[in-house]
């Protein structure tokens, strides 16, 4: 992929993303379903991956056995 | 630090942090600030480490794959624990986020549990290959620390054993129902060859069925016992290439929840045709050839290389990988999705002679260099 600094500045600052983690220990993978995303899932990944980061949102009291995590919807028919 | 990331990563553009659930994600400066995540300097020439590294941990294995990558044997050498933990040790100072270990058989070693528990404990995301040789019930028990376990199956019909030439499913099946017994994500790696391809969708639901939780396409590249002649009778042909892209474009949208598939970096220029633009590919972290970039690996006797098949001396092969995603070439320097293909298998391009140049068996490639040769 490209660097991220030349990925264009969304609003919510998020640049990329990459769902992992992944378990080859060959090659390096990437998931089909993002190769093939609607815009519409797209721009929903990308939403939900800016609330998970939110900074607003966090109360600093993060449950160690509860790591935030991301599920974004699955792709929808082309 | 946000209780949303797990581990994060200072870069010049802001940052690479990780999610719960393995996500990465690069953000820009100001919400890296946000997230409260320490400043950190860099120098104009800075070289971003790499996000994953594969770790070969033994040169031995039981079985004999006809295309073995790393032409491991029943006799081969673990590599020392102590140097292994000094290799985790110095993954974590460069910021490492995920470690791969492969072989060799990894299950062949007592102490892979413990290898996962250190990488954990630094902080590090570990992952595991096995073609499922040698695991029990208690071996399973003691892979809790890994992320998730790959086992090697390379499909149904027969696939398996036209790619390894031997047939090891039943092997595989039984690891893929005793890991899943033991609570450990388990994930397939398939190897494509033009004996197995047009199995593909059977095998989806075959081990889906099973349990996996994700499907790892490989392209079988010429490294090891597969760089030999034999190659190009187990290639890809340039229609299945074809077909693959648009098999995996009807795929994506059936996967739903709890099930991937993912494919390898060396496929990218082979299904390029049917692929978008690349600044969406990149928005949503797909990786072309990033050996010397986000990928990197440890070899047996410690040295670092670009990937795992990158077996030229020291650091050559880094820079070479690095020199030629700077300034690739024609057709690679015009193509539309240079950034996330970066030019393609440099494995492939070297066996077959081309030394680091874009990948022959690109669609692309093949048809620059037709219309190049035309009258």
């Amino acid at each position: 992929m490209s660097d991220p600094a030349e990925t264009p500045v969304a609003d919510d600052g998020v640049l990329v993303v990459r769902r992992g983690p992944g378990a080859n220990c060959s090659s390096i993978g990437s998931a089909v379903e993002m190769l093939f995303l609607s815009a519409t899932v797209g721009t929903a990944i990308l939403a939900a991956v800016a609330a998970a980061l939110d900074p607003k949102d966090d109360d600093g009291e993060a449950d160690p056995d509860e790591p935030a995590t991301l599920s974004p919807p699955s792709p929808e028919a082309p | 630090m946000s209780a949303a990331v797990t581990r994060a990563r200072r870069e010049p553009f802001g940052a690479w942090v990780r999610l719960g659930d393995d996500t990465l994600v690069a953000v820009d400066r100001r919400l890296a600030d946000r997230l409260g995540l320490p400043p950190a300097a860099f120098a104009p020439d800075h070289v971003p480490g790499p996000l994953e590294v594969h770790v070969a941990v033994t040169a031995r294995c039981p079985v004999d794959c006809a295309g073995c990558y790393q032409s491991a044997t029943h006799d081969g050498d673990h590599v020392p624990f102590t140097q292994l933990r000094k290799t985790l040790h110095d993954l974590r100072a460069a910021g490492v986020f995920t470690v791969a270990f492969g072989g060799g058989e990894p299950l062949l070693r007592d102490d892979l549990g413990a290898l996962a528990d250190e990488a954990r404990a630094l902080g590090l995301t570990p992952v595991v290959t096995t073609s499922g040789y040698g695991l029990t019930a208690a071996r399973a028990r003691a892979l809790g620390s890994f992320a998730q376990v790959n086992v090697s199956h390379d499909g149904v019909g027969g696939g398996y054993a036209a790619v390894r030439g031997f047939d090891g499913v039943a092997v595989a099946e039984r690891a893929i129902a005793t890991l899943r017994a033991a609570g450990v994500a388990v994930g397939i790696n398939h190897v494509l060859t033009r004996q197995n391809v047009d199995g593909l969708a059977a095998t989806v639901e075959h081990v889906r069925a099973l349990g996996a939780r994700e499907l790892q396409l490989l392209r079988y590249k010429p490294a090891g016992r597969a760089a030999s002649l034999d190659y190009l009778a187990r290639r890809l042909t340039p229609a299945q290439c074809d077909a693959l892209g648009e098999t995996l474009r009807a795929l994506a949208p059936t996967l739903g929840e709890g099930f991937s598939v993912r494919v390898d970096c060396a496929l990218v220029p082979l299904v390029s045709r049917s692929l978008p633009d690349a600044a969406t590919l990149a928005r949503f972290g797909v990786f072309g050839c990033e050996a010397g970039g986000h990928l990197g690996s440890v070899r047996r006797d410690g040295t670092a290389g670009g990937c795992s098949f990158d077996d030229a001396p020291g650091a050559e092969g880094i820079a070479g990988f690095r020199a030629f995603a700077a300034a690739p070439p024609e057709p690679c320097a015009s193509c539309p999705l240079r950034a996330v293909c970066r030019g393609g298998c440099k494995v492939v391009s070297r066996h077959l002679g081309h030394g680091f140049a874009p990948d022959p068996e690109c669609p692309r490639v093949i048809a620059h260099r037709a219309a190049d040769a035309s009258p």
